[in-house]
């Protein structure tokens, strides 16, 4: 015997309260997988920065105790100087001389900020003589697309996605807020590490660093010193790829996932009230169907597959819907907003989608809650007769 | 083709005060023919209906149906004979709004797709429903009209029993009586049994039982 009880009847001729459903649900997706793009589209975009740059550059400064240079010993500050620039071109002789690491540079930087979608970070690029430039850009993989290299005092080269990102042109002055029309961007460069670099020009106050250009094996700085005979401590300032590591787990991933779970955790509760309460109000104005079904023979289990059903067919469509919705969505994102910013990212993260469809997925099991208690409590007719 | 014994059926089983729908009633009805169950509001006329048709289970007595003890079903085996052996006409048409006139009658079939759709059409045509009144809603057709499509949704299955429950109570006299014809027709093989306080309607029945106060008060058989 087959069972009549079809989920499509209901769904083809209860369009209007079917849509509203669909319409809700694949909002509802749209704007979690939205969300989700746009957390993680920031988290990737931070990578470069976090987790790939370190790879290939370090920035150390010793404090003098580290270099064994005890200040209280000296005089003058000039003879102090002298002596932590002897110390320290000492220690940047035998840096040069490990293994993985090409280049030491002891150099003012400056800094450079890159924008999310939320939140920002920013970071410190070394100033360099002329004649250097061309080095750093070959160990950092980058290549001058536009515009020429730095031939004078406070020019400076800059990726094209931080150039994006800070809405700049050639010919703009970096950071013009802070230091004026000092630095001014002479060129382009194409590179995976957000690479900038250009030449000094007067005092900043990002500081000066050894700018340590390293292989990937040879970027965590403490083992590095300790291989040269020296003990980094709590007194040294040290931006090496450990040190980008802890920061990216601390202010990125950890604090965007907590974000990004209290924003999807709101609007799953929103949702499933949302559709509990929408779905209830469906069953209570079909109680007099279900009590016909069981008056005619159906078994309560035949209506509750039919429900079961009918419940798929709405999450099926409002996925399929919701995932249209989202692409279109995105590309016009990507194209409109994400490009203009100079962020790194794509489509797909099916992790993320994953999550999405376990939220709609545990939705779906909230509704067995009012499912089963309208199937116990079906009636057949001769009961509402009387 | 059942054989009602003893058959008692108490409300209120734990009040002092018990109510007896069906007190002690015997019954003994035919495998075809047109049954008038008749009796004032409160005789246990439906009563009578709800537990020969296995809605309801009595408090005590026995229902033979084809020699089968209907008392004893599980509900499983209760489901199983009201889906396959008997059919229902109850006193509101119970249609589903939201759909049409055949997706109703076929919504109780047990036989396939297209070829229940094709014997709900049949019903209807029978019935008196014109063909471009098939695919309307509840809500376009008229009580008579209702009232049909669910006839044609008790008998869709071809049932050997058909309990109808005030089948004519939302109709005007004319559709009464067109109803009551139908039923006669389908009696003529089957079993029907009308459940009415309308004496009018019963001319025709091949045996009429009256009740009161939850016992069988009279029965005359005509054929």
């Amino acid at each position: 015997m087959k069972s009549r009880l079809s989920a499509l009847k209901f769904v083809r001729n209860n369009k209007k309260q079917v849509w509203v459903m669909i319409i809700a649900l694949s909002l509802t997706f749209m704007t979690m997988y939205v969300i989700n793009f746009l957390f993680l589209t920031t988290q990737e975009s931070f990578q470069a920065l976090f987790l790939e740059q370190p790879k290939k550059v370090a920035y150390v400064e010793l404090s003098n105790k580290t270099m064994g240079v005890d200040s209280t010993t000296f005089s003058s500050e000039e003879e102090l100087y002298q002596e932590t620039d002897k110390a320290r071109n000492g220690i940047m002789e035998k840096l040069k001389a490990h293994e993985g690491i090409s280049d030491v540079i002891y150099t003012q930087c400056l800094y450079a900020n890159y924008q999310g979608i939320v939140g920002g970070v920013g970071y410190d690029f070394p100033l360099l003589e002329e004649n250097r430039i061309s080095g750093f850009l070959k160990h950092m993989n980058a290549e001058l697309t536009e515009g020429r290299m730095p031939e004078g005092p406070g020019e400076i080269l800059v990726d094209q996605k931080v150039l994006h990102n800070k809405k700049m042109e050639i010919g703009g002055y970096f950071n013009e807020s802070t230091y004026g029309e000092v630095f001014q961007v002479v060129g382009v460069l194409d590179s995976d590490y957000l690479t900038c670099v250009g030449t000094p020009r007067g005092y900043t106050n990002s500081g000066w660093y050894m700018v340590i250009l390293c292989e990937e094996e040879h970027a965590e700085m403490a083992k590095v010193f300790h291989d040269i005979g020296i003990e980094l401590t709590e007194y040294d300032t040290v931006y090496d790829r450990a040190d980008w590591a802890d920061m990216y787990k601390e202010l990125v991933t950890d604090q965007l996932d907590a974000a990004l779970l209290a924003i999807l955790t709101v609007v799953i509760i929103f949702l499933a009230i949302s559709i509990l309460v929408a779905y209830v109000s469906f069953m209570r104005s079909r109680v007099n169907e279900y009590c016909l079904y069981s008056s005619i023979g159906f078994a309560r289990k035949d209506i509750y597959e039919m429900m079961m059903r009918e419940i798929g067919i709405i999450f099926g469509l409002s996925i399929v819907i919701g995932a249209a919705v989202t692409v279109v969505i995105m590309v016009l994102l990507g194209h409109f907003m994400l490009d203009s910013l100079g962020l790194v990212y794509h489509y797909f993260y099916p992790e993320h989608l994953l999550r999405i469809l376990t939220a709609f997925l545990a939705i779906v099991g909230f509704l067995q809650v009012p499912v089963i208690v309208t199937i116990n409590n079906i009636k057949t007719i001769d009961m509402i007769e009387e | 083709m059942f054989e009602i014994k003893n058959v008692s059926m108490i409300y209120d089983m734990n009040s002092d005060d018990k109510m007896y729908a069906l007190n002690g009633f015997d019954l003994t009805l035919p495998d075809s023919g047109l049954v008038g169950i008749i009796g004032p509001s409160g005789s246990g006329k439906s009563t009578l209906m709800y537990v020969m048709s296995t809605l309801k289970t009595p408090t005590e007595g026995s229902i033979v149906y084809n020699g089968q003890e209907l008392t004893e079903l599980s509900n499983k085996q209760r489901e199983h004979v009201r889906r396959n052996e008997f059919g229902f006409v109850f006193q509101k048409h119970y249609l589903i709004p939201y759909m049409t006139a055949v997706d109703n009658v076929v919504v109780a079939a047990t036989s396939e797709k297209n070829e229940a759709e094709t014997e709900a059409e049949k019903y209807l045509k029978a019935l008196g429903l014109k063909e471009r009144e098939f695919g309307k809603r509840p809500s376009k057709l008229s009580g008579g009209q209702c009232q049909r499509v669910a006839i044609a949704r008790a008998m869709i299955n071809n049932p050997k029993v058909v309990f109808a429950d005030e089948p004519t109570a939302s109709l005007d006299h004319e559709n009464a009586f067109n109803v009551m014809k139908i039923l006669k027709k389908y009696s003529e093989k089957r079993l029907v049994i009308v459940v009415t306080h309308d004496r009018s309607i019963l001319s025709d029945v091949d045996m009429l039982v009256e009740m009161w106060d939850g016992k069988l008060s009279s029965m005359e058989i005509s054929r």
